[in-house]
């Protein structure tokens, strides 16, 4: 069983790697968002899924590693690779500095204090000459997607094996420990606020990588697209609906609510926006736990489950 | 000179500010809800008083109880339709729920009423008057008198009124709001649907004093968040100072460190609220 | 000495919650402490054991000062703790709530297996091996009693400091956690017990100490402190009304 499974996931990564060299230019670019968004959403899961802390301040570090990167290759000329750990180092000391006052505060408090910092930080980008102010930032031009699908890919597969390592491993234990109850953890040993840090640094991580890959494959930077708090809330959405504290959850989460969002553009170009609101509420509301647990579930439940879903959570 | 209009303009933002905040302060206090859609709401009621006043020629200010009942059957129905169903859900259920009526409503928005520049621009709109060498626009000063006002009915409403009595106790727990004879679905509807009619008469504020589009949405509860956070949410009185340091802070942050400057300065403000004090400045220490 | 407080005060504002306290713990002994509700019994083992420190004095584990070390670092020194409101991690399995103590306390395993094998043998221990697939929430109350107390013993401590575990307890499962904190003290741990049921404090504890009002009024023998008028007055003559 354990075995099958394996061989299935290194199947699935190798038909994902092949993509490239069979399918459609169009259908490459669709990959590599999709793939930064599920790495995105990988990072979400590290420090809203396993640590239990709703972060809306994720996309300040896939800010910070957009910016960082840029910045790099554009005012010190520095190559890709090296701009890429530019950005992650920025991203990764902000999550660690800033993380120890706001990683005190809990629940809404938490989510408010972390959207209001990736305003003031972008709103600070936009001040900055050497970011470009309000206008951004011309990357480099460089022809290959191909190139950039695949670092995608690696970037979602290392991520997700991270993931994998939390769900078996003494730290990622301690992180779910804080999850379920942070005062009983402290007691049980679990340096918390160590851990609580540490996990949103590798939060951190990810996301300003992802963030450092997009910029180069899409060569230009704003303010307003790095930073974009519907980015952050998307990243939420695809984790939660995947199913937050899972290890695959998220990427499912990520390729499903791409599609639909991505079909939907094409079919019904002026109202996908809308439509993709209607699913977020609707995913919500039906698959509360997640596309995981559905599927687990469904077959013997029946559409009951959806029903029980809602149930289970009405006033 | 230039410091007192500057005083003076910021004590306008922000009691106008105050009325932005108020709903959403409301129903987080009350119902533990964060509704992301707030500035949605604030956006739409400012779009309905803005069609009321160049379809129909109503003064923004006469047509304000119009738009506040639209905007209250509105939330009304959000809540009792959607949101009862989500309240003993996780957290972020409810947020991403919020975030997801937020996202529709701009984007009908956009639809309907195009992403143009609209404002409400009555008669006496950009006459003013002058206190010692301070410029004051009618249109301003009234929405601030008009902000408090609602404001003020609030509190009165949540003192006085059996069923502001009993929103009260469905903050405190649920079967105090039965004892009150409320059912607890009727009194979250009621509760959401007054944010909501109280966001819509913000935003019919909001359009004569500043300018709609289908996006002001998220930046005003941005705002709003950060008002109710500095106010705290045991008062509803809170907001008048949380609008107020806000539109204060907006105001010098622009005059000292220039206008681009004004977003970050409100919203570090509210991170360093947040973490020296999480419970706002005038809320209780825990 | 295992364990010494020397003039331990906590206020808040104006309340004295603990007030002046000082006494010795010897290895290897069962303390009992008793007293009326409010009496700051609960506030004395969160002193202890870190989630809250002491206004002024000093607590001394193996004679060194316990003073700024966060709560976690003293469960690594040896001081266990259960909590009188229970607080299981409500979406793991019992095991998996057992496994965290076996993670991360003294001599901690690092690896999952053996966390996981050192934490089915508590349970076992405690009498609870046959739940321990069932999640954490779905356990009724004596079973949360026993849950806590082997989360709490998983962590090895040298010092346990046990907040009413037999609260709620019928006489029949009162003399089995009786008879378990008497193995578990045979093992080598030094206990500290907080206790309303005077029976079993009485079996159990080599010496008594009696707080009221954040003070020390009485220690000893349970024969002697139970017998001081003093005592019978401020706790057990409340009790009775």
């Amino acid at each position: 069983m354990k075995a099958l499974v394996w061989v299935l996931a290194l199947l699935a990564v190798a038909a994902l790697a092949a993509v490239p060299f069979t399918l459609s230019p169009v259908l490459v670019q669709f990959g590599i968002s999709t793939l930064l968004l599920a790495v995105l959403a990988q990072g979400w899961n590290i420090i809203g899924g396993f640590t239990g802390y709703a972060s809306f301040g994720n996309s300040v570090f896939y800010g910070l590693g957009t910016y960082g990167t840029a910045v790099a290759m554009v005012q010190f000329k520095l190559p890709f690779a090296v701009g890429l750990a530019v950005g992650a180092a920025v991203s990764v000391l902000f999550a660690l500095v800033l993380g120890l006052p706001v990683l005190r505060l809990r629940g809404h408090y938490f989510a408010i204090t972390t959207l209001a910092l990736s305003e003031a930080v972008a709103a600070i980008i936009s001040n900055l000459d050497i970011a470009g102010r309000n206008t951004g930032l011309i990357l480099p031009l460089i022809r290959g997607d191909t190139m950039f699908y695949e670092l995608s890919l690696g970037l979602m597969v290392l991520a997700t094996l991270t993931v994998l390592w939390l769900s078996r491993s003494r730290f990622g234990f301690g992180l779910i420990a804080i999850r379920e109850r942070e005062d009983a953890a402290e007691v049980m040993g679990i340096p918390t606020t160590l851990y609580k840090v540490l996990a949103f640094g590798l939060a951190a991580l990810f996301s300003a990588l992802a963030g450092g890959i997009h910029a180069y494959w899409i060569t230009f930077i704003d303010p307003a697209s790095a930073f974009d708090i519907s980015l952050n809330v998307r990243m939420i959405i695809m984790a939660v609906f995947g199913g937050a504290g899972t290890v695959i959850g998220p990427v499912i989460g990520a390729f499903l609510l791409s599609g639909i969002s991505e079909v939907l553009a094409s079919y019904v170009t002026g109202v996908a926006s809308l439509f993709f609101g209607l699913v977020i509420v609707a995913a919500v509301l039906f698959t509360p736990r997640g596309v995981i647990d559905a599927v687990r579930r469904l077959p013997r439940r029946g559409l009951a489950y959806f029903l029980d879903a809602v149930r289970e959570t009405r006033l | 000179m230039l410091v007192l209009q500057v005083l003076a303009n910021g004590i306008l933002l922000g009691g106008l500010y105050a009325v932005v905040a108020l709903g959403l302060a409301l129903v987080w206090g009350v119902l533990d809800i964060i509704n992301l859609a707030h500035g949605a709401f604030i956006m739409l009621g400012g779009y309905i008083a803005y069609y009321l006043f160049t379809g129909l020629g109503l003064d923004p200010f006469a047509a304000l109880p119009l738009v506040m009942l639209a905007m209250f059957v509105i939330g009304y129905l959000i809540q009792w339709g959607i949101l009862n169903f989500l309240v003993r859900a996780p957290m972020f259920n409810m947020l991403l729920v919020t975030f997801g009526i937020d996202v529709v409503l701009t984007y009908l928005a956009q639809i309907l009423f195009s992403a143009d520049l609209r404002a409400i621009r009555p008669s006496y709109a950009g006459s003013n008057f002058a206190v010692l060498g301070v410029t004051i626009p009618w249109a301003n000063l009234m929405a601030f008198v008009v902000a408090l006002l609602l404001t003020g009915l609030l509190a009165l409403f949540l003192q006085r009124h059996r069923w502001g009595r009993a929103i009260r106790a469905t903050a405190q727990n649920l079967d105090a709001a039965r004892l009150h004879g409320v059912p607890p679905r009727f009194a979250y509807a009621l509760t959401f649907g007054i944010g909501a009619a109280i966001a819509g008469g913000a935003g019919t504020l909001y359009g004569v004093v500043a300018q709609l589009t289908p996006y002001v949405g998220v930046p005003l509860t941005a705002k709003s968040f950060a008002i109710a956070i500095i106010g705290g949410l045991d008062n509803p009185l809170g907001v008048i100072v949380g609008g107020l340091v806000l539109g204060l802070a907006e105001a010098f942050g622009s005059l000292w460190l220039g206008p681009t400057y004004r977003d970050a300065v409100s919203l570090g403000l509210l991170v360093l609220v947040l973490i020296v004090r999480p419970t706002g400045i005038l809320g209780r220490t825990v | 000495m295992l364990f010494e407080a020397r003039h331990v005060t906590k206020r808040y504002g104006g309340l004295v919650a603990v007030s002046d306290v000082s006494f010795q713990h010897r290895e290897g002994e069962i303390l009992g402490l008793i007293g009326p509700n409010g009496a700051g019994k609960t506030t004395l083992i969160n002193l202890i054991s870190g989630t809250q420190e002491p206004t002024s004095g000093a607590l001394l584990f193996e004679g060194k000062p316990l003073r700024g070390l966060a709560p976690y670092r003293r469960a690594h020194l040896g001081i266990g703790r259960t909590f009188q409101i229970m607080k299981p991690f409500p979406g793991l399995s019992v095991l998996d709530n057992v496994t965290a103590g076996a993670l991360f306390g003294r001599e901690p395993e690092r690896a999952m297996p053996p966390a996981r094998d050192a934490a089915a043998r508590w349970l076992a221990f405690v009498g609870l091996a046959d739940k321990a697939q069932q999640p954490a929430e779905a356990l009724g109350g004596p079973d949360r009693k026993r849950l806590e107390l082997a989360k709490a013993l998983a962590l090895q401590p040298r010092l346990l400091l046990l907040d009413e575990v037999m609260a709620g307890l019928n006489a029949v499962e009162i003399g089995e956690v009786v008879d378990l904190i008497r193995r578990i003290r045979d093992s080598g741990t030094t206990i500290l017990v907080i206790e309303h049921v005077v029976k079993a404090i009485r079996e159990l504890s080599d010496r008594l100490l009696v707080l009221q009002y954040g003070q020390l009024i009485a220690e000893g023998t349970a024969d002697e402190v139970l017998d001081d008028p003093r005592v019978i007055e401020a706790y057990l003559g409340r009790r009775r009304h």
